[in-house]
């Protein structure tokens, strides 16, 4: 059996395998958009640390957090917070667009650039030193979701 | 941080690359047309036929390819 090469690493090496920084991954696949721009489902997807009214706020210790939070198409920007440690969330704060460009895809969307948004949108905390849940349970569960909601394209904002 | 390394390991469908500070990769707060530039050339990557798996663009040779 050929040994795994994230057994030898150590907790930072793993954390920057959970973003392919480490043993080189295979290409991806590349689905072709079958429909044009303007009849397109799009879903945002960010690591901003986006957290809804309501929602369990991220763990921003050192153990960080690999869970994520559903945002509703229809949120209010301002009604979003924030929590995330690892970058200059001020600017996110003053202007979502900046990051989670969900006024700006509406904007694209009543222009017939853009078909639609999907009805719910996806934020992780982009701290994430414990990647196993990520990779085995979080990021499949967004997987799912996406793949429910029949979305067409996925944009993709790190922070 | 190299952020194209990054992006080569990530390995991402399609990459826009883009020179920006962490936590502003659409633009500054309030430069709607930065943002509406950087959104719709990442949207346009869906689109363009000559991209392959794993394909980077950086964004100002996209935006402005003289």
């Amino acid at each position: 059996m050929a040994r795994d090469p994230a057994r030898d690493l150590n907790l930072h090496g793993k954390a920057w395998l959970a973003f392919g920084i480490g043993p080189q991954r295979q290409p991806p696949a590349l689905h072709r958009l079958e429909v044009p721009l303007s009849r397109a489902r799009l879903a945002l997807l960010t690591t901003g640390g986006f957290v809804p009214p309501g929602g369990e706020p991220f763990n921003t210790g050192r153990r960080g957090d690999a869970s994520f939070r559903e945002i509703d198409r229809g949120i209010e920007p301002g009604g979003l917070a924030i929590h995330h440690p690892h970058y200059d969330s001020a600017p996110a704060k003053l202007d979502i667009n900046v990051l989670f460009p969900l006024p700006l895809c509406k904007e694209l969307v009543a222009e017939g650039k853009l078909g639609e948004l999907a009805d719910r949108h996806y934020s992780f905390m982009g701290y994430v030193p414990l990647t196993r849940p990520l990779e085995k349970i979080y990021a499949p569960q967004v997987a799912r979701r996406l793949k429910q909601q029949e979305v067409d394209a996925v944009l993709l904002t790190p922070a | 941080m190299n952020l194209r390394k990054v992006a080569e390991r990530v390995l991402a469908p399609r990459t826009l690359l883009v020179r920006r500070p962490m936590g502003t990769p659409l633009g500054d707060p309030g430069d709607r047309a930065t943002q509406r530039s950087i959104l719709e050339t990442a949207l346009g990557l869906l689109v363009d036929g000559s991209i392959n798996p794993g394909a980077i663009r950086d964004y100002e040779t996209v935006e402005d390819p003289s």
